[in-house]
C-alpha cells in the first residue's frame, strides 16, 4: 500500500511536469523570477533577468524530444531505456534541469539512492530560479530520502 | 539296388555336406554382416555421440563486435557532410542512380539524401527500415521527410558502425540467422541449386549420386557433384578436407547419422550457418547472417529473391561468383539458380523473366579494418576485465561504446593534417625514423557525460600502438594554470591585482625565479588578464598568495594520479599529468562544476539481444557553478585577446573557453578548449622530449580549430548559462574597484562571485582629485 503510494506520489509529479514543460517555448534552464533588490549595478537577479529569452536552438528541440521519448519510457517503467535516452539528451541540451529530474526518477525507481540524490541535486542547480520546479524537485528529494 | 542305396546315401550325404557348407557360409556371411552392421550402427552411434556434443553446445565461435554509438540526426542541425557520407558508406548504404526502393539503398543529390534506412535493433529497441530523404540548406539539415508517408521525422537515429571483431585463431565472421529468419526463396535457392531432393532423401542421395556421374560421363568431366546439404554439412563441420575413400565413407555415415537424429530444418539451419561464402580481406565470410550483410547490407531475412538467388549461386565457388569480383559472372550464375528454381516449380515463368533480368546490386565493398584503434585498446582493457580473451572470440557478443565516427574521422584527419604542415613549415620538425617523428594526441569529450567521442594516441598505429591520451604522462605547462587559479577564488576576484615583478623563490635550499615567456611591462595586472596572457610570474604570486598546500589539495581534488608536492613550480605545471586525466579536469569546468567519469563502453549485448553490462553516466560535483563559470569566463578571455586569440583567425568565431599550455624548452604545446556540448584536448610533442620550439598556440590550437570546424553538430554556438551566485558589476580597468562612469578613464564589465564582488567605488578616480591618486577613504555601494 504505502509502495504504491509513492508511486502514485512520483507519477503525479511526473505528470505535472511534463504539463508544465510543454507549456514553456523556453527551457527550464533560461532562468525565472528572482526577488533580490534591485541595484544601480547589474546584480545577480538582473543578470538572470536580462539574460535574453533565448529561443530554443535546433539542438534544444532535438534534445527535448529525446526527453519526451524518456519520459514516456519512464511512464511505462523501462528504466534502462529511459536513462540511456536521457543521456543523449544531456549530450545535445546539457543546460536542461528537466533532464536530471527524469534521472533521479529512473535512478530512484531503480534504488539507487546514491545516483538519484546526484541528479536531484544537479536538477536543482539548473532549476533553480523556477518555484514550481523547485517544489517538485524538493518532493522528489523527499520521496528518495525515504527509499533509503 | 543296394548298390544304389549306397550310391544314393552317398550322394545325399554329399549333398547334405554341401548344404551345410553352404548354411555354414550364410551363416559366417550373416554373422559377418551382422557383426559389421552391429560394428556400423556401433561406430554411428559413437559418432552420434559427437555429432550431439557438437550441435548441442556452441556450434560456433562467433567473434564479438565493438560498435560505435548511435548518430542523431535532426532539423536545424549543422553537419558535415563529407562525414556523414562517408559514415553512411561504412554502413554499407549502395549507393544508387534511381530513387532508392529497397532497404540499404541511398541517392546523394546536391542538396538532399535519399536513402532507404536499413532497421536495427540494440537490446530489443530500434528503429525499423523506412525511405527518408534527408534536405540539406547549406551545412544545414533543413528538413528530414518519410518518403512513403510524408511525415516530418524530428529526431533520427542512425545505426551504430562496427568498429572492430576480436578474432579466434580462425578469423571467421558469422551472425547466426535461425529458420524462422530465412525467407523461402533463400531455402529454395539453395535447395534448387544444392540439393533439390532434400526433403525425399535420407542424407545420401543414390539417386542424385547416379545422376551426377551420368551428367560428368556425358561431359568428360566433373559438372556436378553428388553430395547432398547433410553431406556437405558433415564434411565441413566434421572431417577435414582430404580426399580419401575411408573420408568420403565416414561422410556418408556420418551424414546418414545426422539424418537419423535430426529434423530437416534443423539440419539446414546448420548448413545455412555453417557455409562459406567468401573472403573479406584476411577475414572469412561464413553463414547466410554474414554474408547476406556483406553482400548485401542487409539481414537475410530482407534479402529480395534475385539476391538470394546470387547467395546461393555463391556457395559453389565464393570467390569466383563474387559481385564484387566479377559481376556479370555473379549474375550468369544467379540465373542459374533462378532457373533451377523455375524447374522445381519454386518461381513461375514471369518472377523468372523479371528477376533474371536485374543486374546483381550489391553493398558497399567493406573490408575488415580497425577503426579508431588507440580508443578500441582503451575499451579492450575495460572488456578484458570482463570477459576472457577466449568468451570475446566465441561468444558473439555485441559491445555498443561512446565513440562518434565523425568526430573520430574529424580528429585523425585534424592530427595528420596539423602535424604534416608543422613540419612543414618548420623543417627542424622532420626526422628521418619514423618512430621519432613529430607525434600528437587528440581526445574529445563530451563534457557534462564524460563519454569519449574521440581518441586518437598517436599519428599512425601501424607505427606506434602507444597511446598518448590514455599512457603517457607529460609535463602540462600552463594548462594546469587554471586549477591554480581556481583555488584562489575564496580570496581573490578577477580583478584582484597580482605582481608580475620577477622574484626567487627557495625550493629545497635552491634558488628558482619564474620567467615570463615574454618580457612585459606591467608590474602588476589582474588575475583575468594574468590568466588570458597566461603569465608565469604573476601565476606564481597567486599560488604563494593562496598557499601551494591549498593549490595541492585542489589539484588532488581534481583526481590527478600524480603525486604532487607543493613547490611554487606546481602552478606553472612542472609535475607530468596523464593527457586523458587533464581532458577529465577540464570536463569540471565545462560542465558547470560538475566532473564526469570518462565513459568509453555503453552496454555488452548477447546474441539473443539480452543486455549484460551496462555503463551509465556517473558525475559528482566538484566545483560550485558559480566557480566554474568564472574560470569559463576567465579561459573565454583567453580566446579573446589572451594566448589563444588566434583562434579567430581559424574561423572560430563562436564562444569558446580555452587554454594554451607550453613546457620548459618547448617540449610539450597543448590547447583545451570547450563550448558547453564538447571538449577536446590536443597534445603535440616528441616522445623523447625535444623541443619542438613552438607554444601551444603555434602546435596545438590550429589543429584543435581545424577539428571543432569539422564537427558542427557538437556545437551549439552558444555561451554557459549564467549559474546562481554570479553578479556582474562596472568596473576601472585600472583600480579593478566599482567604475565611476564619466570620471574613470576606462571601465568594464566583470564577472564576480556573489560573495565576492567589489564593494567600493574607485581609489584612483574621483572629481576633483587628480588621476592616478589614490582614494583611501572606501565608499559603500
Amino acid at each position: 500500500m504505502k509502495k504504491g503510494f509513492r508511486i502514485f506520489f512520483l507519477v503525479f509529479f511526473l505528470i505535472a511536469g511534463s504539463a508544465c514543460s510543454r507549456r514553456v517555448i523556453r527551457t527550464a534552464s533560461d532562468g525565472g523570477e528572482s526577488k533580490l533588490p534591485p541595484s544601480e549595478l547589474k546584480s545577480e537577479s538582473e543578470l538572470h533577468e536580462s539574460a535574453p529569452l533565448q529561443q530554443a536552438t535546433p539542438m534544444q528541440v532535438a534534445s527535448l524530444q529525446l526527453t519526451e521519448q524518456a519520459r514516456r519510457y519512464l511512464e511505462k517503467k523501462d528504466l534502462e531505456s529511459a536513462i540511456r535516452i536521457l543521456e543523449r539528451a544531456i549530450t545535445l541540451h546539457p543546460g536542461n534541469g528537466e533532464n536530471y529530474y527524469l534521472l533521479a526518477d529512473a535512478w530512484a525507481l531503480k534504488k539507487n539512492i546514491e545516483q538519484a540524490m546526484e541528479f536531484n541535486r544537479l536538477a536543482e542547480m539548473y532549476l533553480k530560479q523556477d518555484r514550481t520546479w523547485m517544489e517538485r524537485i524538493e518532493a522528489q528529494r523527499r520521496y528518495i530520502q525515504q527509499k533509503r | 539296388m543296394a548298390k544304389s542305396r549306397l550310391q544314393k546315401k552317398a550322394s545325399g550325404q554329399v549333398n547334405k555336406s554341401k548344404r551345410s557348407g553352404l548354411k555354414s557360409i550364410v551363416a559366417i556371411i550373416v554373422l559377418f554382416l551382422m557383426m559389421g552392421g552391429m560394428g556400423i550402427a556401433l561406430y554411428c552411434w559413437r559418432l552420434s555421440v559427437g555429432i550431439e556434443e557438437r550441435f548441442s553446445g556452441r556450434r560456433w565461435r562467433i567473434p564479438s563486435r565493438v560498435y560505435s554509438d548511435v548518430t542523431i540526426l535532426y532539423p536545424g542541425q549543422k553537419i558535415n557532410r563529407v562525414h556523414l557520407h562517408a559514415k553512411l558508406k561504412n554502413l554499407g548504404y549502395c549507393q544508387v542512380v534511381q530513387k532508392p526502393n529497397i532497404s540499404g539503398e541511398i541517392r546523394i543529390n546536391d542538396s538532399d539524401i535519399e536513402i532507404f534506412l536499413k532497421d536495427f535493433k540494440i537490446a530489443e529497441k530500434g528503429r525499423p527500415a523506412y525511405p527518408l530523404k534527408i534536405q540539406f540548406n547549406g551545412k544545414e539539415i533543413e528538413s528530414m521527410v518519410r518518403m512513403d508517408t510524408g511525415e516530418q521525422v524530428p529526431i533520427l537515429e542512425i545505426e551504430p558502425e562496427e568498429l572492430m571483431l576480436f578474432f579466434g585463431a580462425e578469423r571467421e565472421q558469422r551472425r547466426l540467422v535461425s529458420i524462422r529468419q530465412i525467407p523461402d526463396h533463400l531455402i529454395h535457392a539453395v535447395l534448387a541449386i544444392e540439393d533439390n531432393r532434400f526433403y525425399r532423401h535420407p542424407g545420401v542421395d543414390p539417386i542424385g549420386l547416379v545422376r551426377a556421374l551420368w551428367t560428368n560421363i556425358r561431359s568428360g568431366a566433373i559438372r556436378q557433384g553428388g553430395s547432398t546439404i547433410t553431406q556437405q554439412l558433415a564434411k565441413n563441420y566434421f572431417l577435414t578436407p582430404d580426399r580419401t575413400f575411408s573420408r568420403k565413407i565416414k561422410e556418408l555415415l556420418i551424414a546418414v547419422t545426422i539424418e537419423v537424429f535430426y529434423k530437416k530444418e534443423d539440419i539446414l539451419e546448420i548448413y545455412l550457418n555453417e557455409i562459406y561464402f567468401g573472403q573479406k580481406g584476411s577475414v572469412s565470410v561464413n553463414g547466410i547472417g554474414e554474408a547476406a550483410d556483406f553482400y548485401f547490407g542487409k539481414t537475410a531475412d530482407r534479402l529480395a529473391p534475385e539476391e538470394s538467388a546470387a547467395l546461393a549461386g555463391l556457395i559453389k565457388a565464393p570467390n569466383r561468383y563474387s559481385p564484387f569480383q566479377d559481376a556479370g559472372l555473379c549474375r550468369v550464375r544467379r540465373n542459374m539458380v533462378l532457373k533451377a528454381m523455375l524447374k522445381e516449380g519454386w518461381l513461375s515463368e514471369q518472377n523468372f523473366a523479371e528477376l533474371s533480368s536485374l543486374p546483381v546490386r550489391t553493398s558497399t565493398y567493406r573490408t575488415y579494418g580497425k577503426t579508431a584503434p588507440y580508443f578500441i585498446d582503451y575499451v579492450n582493457k575495460q572488456v578484458s576485465l570482463l570477459y576472457s580473451p577466449e568468451s570475446l572470440s566465441s561468444l558473439g557478443l555485441a559491445i555498443y561504446t561512446t565513440l562518434d565516427t565523425q568526430v573520430q574521422s574529424a580528429a585523425e584527419e585534424a592530427l595528420k593534417k596539423g602535424l604534416e604542415k608543422l613540419e612543414r613549415q618548420n623543417p627542424r620538425l622532420r626526422r628521418s625514423s619514423k618512430m621519432k617523428r613529430l607525434q600528437g594526441g587528440i581526445l574529445v569529450m563530451h563534457p557534462k557525460t564524460g563519454a569519449i567521442l574521440a581518441m586518437v594516441g598517436g599519428r599512425d598505429y601501424n607505427e606506434s600502438q602507444f597511446n598518448r591520451i590514455d599512457q603517457a604522462r607529460r609535463q602540462p605547462g600552463s594548462t594546469i594554470k587554471p586549477f591554480v587559479y581556481l583555488s584562489a577564488l575564496d580570496d581573490l576576484m578577477p580583478t584582484s591585482l597580482l605582481s608580475n615583478e620577477p622574484k626567487v623563490y627557495e625550493i629545497n635550499g635552491k634558488s628558482w625565479e619564474p620567467k615570463n615567456y615574454k618580457p612585459m611591462a606591467e608590474k602588476e595586472l589582474s588575475m583575468r588578464k594574468a590568466l588570458a596572457y597566461s603569465v608565469n610570474v604573476a601565476t606564481v604570486d597567486l599560488a604563494m598568495k593562496t598557499g601551494l598546500e591549498r593549490v595541492v589539495r585542489t589539484l588532488e581534488e581534481f583526481h590527478f594520479t600524480t603525486t604532487l608536492k607543493p613547490y611554487p613550480s606546481v602552478a606553472l605545471g612542472s609535475f607530468e599529468v596523464v593527457p586523458m586525466e587533464l581532458a577529465r579536469a577540464y570536463c569540471a569546468f565545462a560542465a558547470d562544476g560538475i566532473q564526469p567519469f570518462p565513459l568509453s563502453l555503453r552496454d555488452v549485448v548477447d546474441e539473443k539481444g539480452e543486455v549484460l553490462k551496462r555503463r551509465y553516466m556517473t558525475v559528482s560535483q566538484l566545483v560550485h557553478p558559480a566557480k566554474a563559470y568564472l574560470i569559463n569566463s576567465m579561459l573565454q578571455s583567453a580566446v579573446l585577446y589572451g594566448t589563444g586569440r588566434s583562434l579567430k583567425g581559424f574561423g572560430i568565431d563562436f564562444p569558446v573557453a580555452g587554454k594554451t599550455g607550453t613546457t620548459n624548452d618547448y617540449k610539450d604545446a597543448w590547447f583545451v578548449g570547450y563550448t558547453p556540448e564538447v571538449l577536446a584536448l590536443v597534445w603535440v610533442g616528441f616522445d623523447n622530449s625535444d623541443s619542438i620550439g613552438l607554444t601551444g598556440a603555434d602546435a596545438a590550437l590550429p589543429i584543435w580549430a581545424d577539428l571543432i570546424k569539422n564537427i558542427p553538430q557538437h556545437v551549439s554556438e552558444s555561451w554557459f548559462r549564467i549559474p546562481e551566485g554570479i553578479v556582474e558589476r562596472l568596473v576601472c580597468s585600472r583600480s579593478g574597484d566599482l567604475g565611476r562612469e564619466g570620471i574613470c578613464p576606462e571601465t568594464e564589465k566583470e564577472t564576480f562571485l556573489t560573495n565576492l564582488a567589489p564593494d567600493r567605488l574607485c581609489r584612483l578616480h574621483r572629481q576633483g582629485f587628480s588621476k592616478g591618486m589614490p582614494e583611501e577613504q572606501k565608499e559603500g555601494n
